[in-house]
């Protein structure tokens, strides 16, 4: 069974997962790796921006309330810059604010889950945005 | 014309003024305390809402991972007490997800899209959204709506919450083989929808207190609405409260009960309270909405 996962993505899309929560890094990552993606995480915002240069990741999950710089400065950054402004954002929030959407919209997010969201509906999401970023 | 000024008219004319501007002065000062004490709200509100979450996701996402096997394949025990976890989870994310909503709408931070809205269409919306609820209770549910039913004004996300709430809210107090009917009609310079059961009924002295937070009149262990929190009617209040129109219940104990709402047709009979609550919320909602009125 993992031999045919493997097999399948044989290149192995890799997924940056950015939260300050170590839980819920951990716990998207593990269910990430089951489904065969390779997985790097960021726990802020300075963090991410790092990781996107020294990884390339094909997609970020990518949380709003984050020290040094929060989840809206890292996706305006992302999408100010040619290196990256093509990787697909799904963007987390424990807040749901109307701002809070508008401003992710406003600078592109191609997806957007308010916490606590259901797992198998992120990694549908994730795999539907990278089937149409292709 | 200056003439003589009498000493008695000239104190009055002074402590007046005085008293005027101590009044003002508190009329300010009352101001940015409500101001203040509303701010204050907003935040507490934004923080419990991300503590409360945060800690529900890592939860969710646990339960999520031991279930699809990470961890090892479940068994017996096991299984049992993790599905009863999952269903434990699942109904605190729902009641959380209503207390906040119902904070979110009471303190007006909630946006709102007012636009032209076809009523029938958001109740077949949630209708479709519960039939299988009505189905395992063995409860048939329908829509009556005259042709030509004029669109409202009116938010439809949040309108699909309103009747959500009222069919699901019916199906739980409608027996087997019950019927639950969403009727809607117009009456005058309003759209009046109406959700009909024929459950067990409100008794009269309770019609008054169904609206409010966390009343739960029917509330027996193991009977019908055992299970619920109470906050899907005071949500329905405070949404058509938004909506500028008027919600209220009849019922017959035995027989069943009949849950109405009205909404204005127009823009201009929309509430002032809610347009100018619309107009503090999100530029990119009253955008939409007008974008939508264009159409």
């Amino acid at each position: 069974m993992f031999k045919w996962l493997s097999s399948k993505k044989s290149a192995r899309k890799r997924i940056l997962v950015v939260d300050d929560e170590d839980n819920i890094v951990r716990t998207i990552a593990d269910r990430l790796e089951m489904s065969g993606y390779q997985v790097v995480t960021a726990s802020d915002g300075e963090e991410a921006l790092d990781k996107v240069s020294s990884e390339k990741p094909d997609l970020i999950v990518l949380d709003i309330v984050m020290p040094k710089l929060d989840g809206h400065g890292v996706l305006e950054r992302l999408k100010q810059m040619d290196a990256s402004r093509h990787i697909p954002v799904i963007m987390l929030t424990a807040q749901s604010q109307a701002d809070d959407v508008y401003r992710a919209n406003a600078a592109g997010v191609d997806g957007y889950f308010v916490k606590p969201f259901d797992l198998v509906e992120l990694i549908s999401k994730i795999e539907n945005v990278l089937t149409v970023s292709v | 014309m200056i003439g003589r000024i009498d000493s008695d008219s000239l104190g009055r004319s002074i402590h007046y003024a005085i008293k005027r501007k101590a009044v003002e002065g508190e009329l300010v000062n009352a101001l940015h305390e409500a101001e203040e004490a509303d701010r204050a709200k907003s935040e507490f509100l934004s923080n419990v809402s991300h503590e409360i979450r945060t800690p529900l996701t890592a939860m969710r996402n646990v339960l999520s991972n031991l279930s699809a096997g990470i961890g090892g394949k479940l068994k017996g025990k096991q299984k049992e007490y993790m599905t009863m976890l999952a269903e434990d989870c699942t109904r605190l994310c729902s009641l959380v997800e209503k207390l906040l909503n119902l904070s979110r709408l009471q303190s007006g931070k909630v946006p709102v899209d007012f636009g032209p809205t076809d009523l029938a269409a958001v109740a077949e919306d949630a209708v479709r959204g519960v039939r299988r609820e009505a189905e395992a209770k063995g409860v048939a549910l329908r829509v009556e709506s005259p042709a030509g039913l004029r669109e409202v004004h009116a938010d439809g996300t949040l309108l699909l919450q309103v009747f959500t709430n009222l069919v699901f809210n019916a199906i739980k107090f409608t027996p087997s083989g019950g019927t639950i009917t969403v009727r809607l009609g117009e009456r005058g310079a309003e759209v009046l929808a109406a959700v009909c059961d024929t459950g067990i009924g409100i008794a009269p002295e309770n019609l008054e207190k169904v609206f409010k937070k966390f009343a739960q009149v029917n509330r027996k262990k193991g009977g019908a609405g055992a299970q619920g929190t109470g906050i899907g009617l005071a949500i329905c209040k405070e949404i058509v409260d938004l909506h500028g129109g008027e919600i209220w219940v009849e019922s017959v104990v035995g027989e069943g009960s009949r849950f109405q709402f009205t909404l204005p047709k127009n823009k201009s009979t929309v509430g002032t309270d809610s347009a100018e609550g619309s107009a503090t919320r999100a530029e990119g909602s009253a955008t939409r909405a007008e974008e939508l009125l264009e159409v």
